[in-house]
């Protein structure tokens, strides 16, 4: 199927990790010219592609390097994709202020800063924006509180947006369930414990695996494309079918 | 290798003759697939087939079936196996028009007129075809060796209330009002039942199976209606008629190999709230 994608400019907030890195690769091999805004340097950088080194939980580092985005995107973004997170935080039912703090910052704000941030450029380019959330910004699956809730409203975000950038902008939300990546929170989990996440994954997830950073390329892709012209403000899932039952 | 490619792969599509049906036959074909056609008259379901096979190089063919009667059903999945030896996809598309128009003095959409007969058909369509079919082809994807795909046709309307408004007739009484039928919105909110269920019931091979919402699509409704309707979508719009066709392939094929029991609207908006 053709995505019609090709020269499109793709900017990739959380280009560079599991699924950040799975999800540039996908956009490269579709022929976009894909722009990536990480902290740390992707490593397939390839001719015709950007890396902008940046922290965009930091407003100060996001307008560091806005001017140079601008100018070679022509300050026409098709496509954002927002794909930062992190999981990794305290297990406590109700943790401290600071650690509310950290985990909102890094799983809510960076992403509301790049969506503040390049606004215009979307709307010039009457393109579409996909926010990466979680099936933990859905149902209670035991992931840490603060993290839910910032996913969550991600999604609630993503909602208001779709609404408010209409017609020009299409805004949606991706929800991964299990997502293993080298270096991941699950791929250490599973290291240290491969009998507890096999148990997990037969017990949770009716499709009884993890889902691949590809998998939720192939769905971000496809979204961020014309063929997804009519889908605006949806929240999608792919977790296996975790969300459906087996809880 | 094209992620998004159908190629080789069997693909059943009841309602292929309506509106929306031939869009996801002809998008199947597209992809390299081969598109299956099930709906109620075989001329129209021959000259669809020879229009997809002069244009694409595919064996697609379709059979006059009575999706509301097992033995029907059941025969026609025997045929399809015999010609093609497996089946890989489904798309539940198939469901009654619902009908709204005033019946001599007495508007027979509304709920208290509702007739039972109708009722009993729009739901035999709608669920029972699709328990049917799901049944049969479902169970023969399940025995493939790499399962296969299901594709539940929902709505908006299997997320949202119709907003009777929308059908509002001025010259008619209070009482007479037309009103879309409340079969479509049990038969639209049933799928997505259906497809949860079903999401885990193969999981293990895996069938997997997923719901699409999409919202209206532009057919040539007088322009007061489309006024009010593109009011109440965000996009601005109604869905062109192939619009649609992005998703199913989507869907249908190895890219969306991790979305199972999904319940996606792809409806402009309309229901983001």
């Amino acid at each position: 199927m053709e995505l019609s994608l090709k020269s499109k400019h793709v900017l990739i907030a959380g280009g560079s990790g599991g699924i950040g890195s799975a999800v540039s690769k996908a956009f490269l091999q579709e022929g976009a010219t894909v722009h990536i805004l990480s902290r740390t340097r992707p490593d397939f950088i390839v001719p015709g592609m950007f890396w902008y080194g940046c922290d965009i939980t930091q407003k100060t580092q996001l307008e560091a390097v806005s001017a140079e985005i601008i100018k070679n995107t022509e300050g026409r973004l098709d496509v954002l994709i927002c794909n930062v997170g992190s999981g990794s935080g305290e297990a406590t039912a109700l943790p401290e202020e600071a650690e509310w703090q950290r985990m909102w910052q890094l799983n809510f704000s960076g992403t509301l800063n790049c969506l503040s941030h390049f606004e215009e450029a979307l709307k010039k380019a009457e393109g579409n924006a996909t926010l990466v959330s979680s099936v933990a910004g859905m149902e209670s699956i035991g992931a840490p509180t603060a993290y839910s809730v910032a996913k969550s409203a991600l999604i609630t975000l993503g909602k208001e947006l779709s609404r408010k950038w209409a017609p020009a902008v299409r805004v949606n939300t991706v929800a991964p369930g299990n997502i293993m990546a080298e270096g991941g929170t699950w791929d250490k989990k599973t290291k240290e414990n491969p009998d507890a996440v096999r148990h997990m994954l037969e017990n949770k997830v009716p499709l009884q695996r993890f889902g691949k950073p590809q998998e939720v390329a192939n769905l971000i892709v496809f979204l961020s494309s014309d063929k997804a012209a009519f889908i605006t403000g949806s929240c999608v899932v792919i977790d296996g079918g975790q969300t459906t039952s087996f809880h | 290798m094209d992620i998004f490619s159908l190629k080789n792969r069997i693909i059943v599509i009841t309602g292929a003759a309506g509106l929306l049906g031939r869009q996801h036959a002809w998008a199947v074909a597209e992809a390299g697939g081969t598109p299956v056609l099930l709906d109620l008259s075989q001329a129209a379901l021959d000259d669809f087939s020879a229009e997809i096979n002069s244009r694409f190089s595919c064996d697609c063919s379709g059979r006059a079936v009575d999706i509301t009667d097992e033995a029907s059903v059941k025969a026609a999945c025997d045929s399809i196996l015999s010609r093609h030896g497996k089946v890989d996809g489904l798309i539940n598309n198939a469901a009654n028009n619902p009908k709204m128009e005033a019946s001599g003095t007495t508007n027979f959409s509304r709920l208290e007129n509702f007739p039972m007969e109708i009722w009993s058909n729009d739901l035999a369509v709608g669920l029972t075809g699709s328990y049917l079919c799901t049944k049969y082809f479902g169970h023969a994807m399940a025995k493939n060796g790499h399962g296969g795909s299901i594709i539940n046709v929902s709505s908006d309307l299997g997320l949202i209330a119709p907003d009777q408004r929308l059908y509002r007739n001025e010259n008619a009484a209070s009482d007479q009002q037309p009103v879309k039928p409340v079969t479509y919105s049990v038969v639209k909110t049933g799928l997505i039942g259906l497809t949860r269920y079903i999401s885990t019931y193969w999981a293990d091979v895996p069938v997997r199976c997923n719901a699409i919402c999409p919202g209206g699509v532009e057919n040539g409704q007088p322009a007061d209606f489309m006024k009010e309707v593109i009011s109440r979508i965000p996009m601005g719009r109604m869905a062109r008629k192939d619009e649609y066709k992005g998703l199913i392939v989507f869907l249908l094929s190895e890219a969306s190999s991790y979305i199972n029991g999904a319940v996606i609207a792809a409806d402009g908006g309309r229901t983001a709230w």
